[in-house]
């Protein structure tokens, strides 16, 4: 069975018609949306005070434990949700361009928060407290809006392109 | 009134534009979501501040004038990109319940964000009730004008 089935199977199956033709989709697309909102923009926050360019009297460590359960909050319902959306829409999600963009454009953000954790954060005892941190953290900080900026808009471009 | 903007609007070379691209109109709702992250964003961390849930020691003056001037570049994308994909199909929207409803939160939303939004977090002597109004305020406005708008794809 091709994965081109198989998400076909997903797509007619009982859950996914019922929610595709479901009054309350609507419903299920804007918590993807608010979601996204609230994660994107928690970690939009972070990213800018890695780059030194707001919060910049607060720790770097200090932002990051006091956002840090927002972030993942809303990583966890953007995820929830936008696997509900896949699974009504999955046939047609699997030969999007724009979805495998995002779904690209998320793992290498992941990659990118993942490599800030292990390595890059381990000298973090040095520039916790500086208002403009090392160049590799701001590097961090930067790449992570820009990956998640071309995984908004390419999801947003999805819809489009159905 | 209503009637006669929205038919100007679609007269109008700037609605014909995003009418007649192939991607002008995509690419404007690209930019409204990113105006609407970074302000909901900034929205949904100082309303929890306001509410003393993080940064509890930070003053909400200090928090929030870093958020504003991003707060603000947010605002003004939305406020751009959201008329720009309105003014391409404007009598659309005319009979569109869920986008009368829309104006209407987001009417109030800016009212409120430049007048008790602005006083609360420029002033760190205001009680915990008022910051708690406000940060719930924010939060049903702002999240309001989100919903709202989803749902005029829809309704």
């Amino acid at each position: 069975m091709s994965i081109l089935e198989i998400c076909q199977v997903i797509e007619n199956s009982q859950i996914g018609t019922s929610m595709r033709e479901s009054n309350y989709y609507w419903m299920l697309n804007g918590s993807h949306v608010l979601g996204i909102a609230v994660s994107a923009g928690a970690i939009f926050w972070f990213d800018l005070r890695a780059m030194g360019l707001n919060m910049r009297h607060m720790r770097i460590s200090e932002v990051y434990r006091q956002i840090n359960a927002w972030m993942v909050g809303g990583f966890v319902l953007m995820i929830i949700t936008g696997a509900l959306l896949f699974w009504a829409r999955a046939a047609a999600s699997y030969g999007n361009v724009y979805f495998r963009i995002k779904l690209f454009g998320l793992v290498l953000a992941g990659a990118n928060a993942m490599y800030f954790n292990y390595f890059t954060a381990r000298g973090i005892a040095e520039w916790d407290a500086a208002p403009v941190p090392p160049l590799a953290v701001r590097m961090a900080g930067l790449l992570s809006i820009i990956l998640w900026g071309a995984v908004i808009a390419s999801g947003r471009l999805m819809a489009y392109t159905f | 009134m209503a009637l006669s903007i929205t038919q100007w609007a679609e007269a109008s070379a700037w609605g014909a534009f995003f009418r007649e691209s192939s991607m002008g109109f995509a690419i404007a709702s690209v930019f409204l979501l990113f105006g609407l992250t970074l302000l909901l964003g900034g929205v949904f961390l100082l309303s929890l501040r306001l509410f003393g849930v993080i940064m509890r020691d930070q003053p909400v003056s200090l928090v929030a004038g870093g958020f504003r001037r991003w707060m603000l570049l947010g605002l003004v994308v939305a406020l751009i990109a959201g008329p720009s994909m309105w003014a391409a199909t404007p009598t659309r929207y005319y009979d569109s319940p869920a986008f009368w409803l829309e104006q209407q939160i987001l009417a109030v939303a800016i009212i409120f964000h430049f007048t008790l939004w602005q006083y609360v977090t420029t002033h760190d002597d205001s009680s915990p009730v008022l910051r708690g109004v406000t940060g719930i305020l924010a939060l049903g406005l702002w999240f309001g004008v989100g919903v709202a708008g989803r749902a005029i794809g829809f309704f």
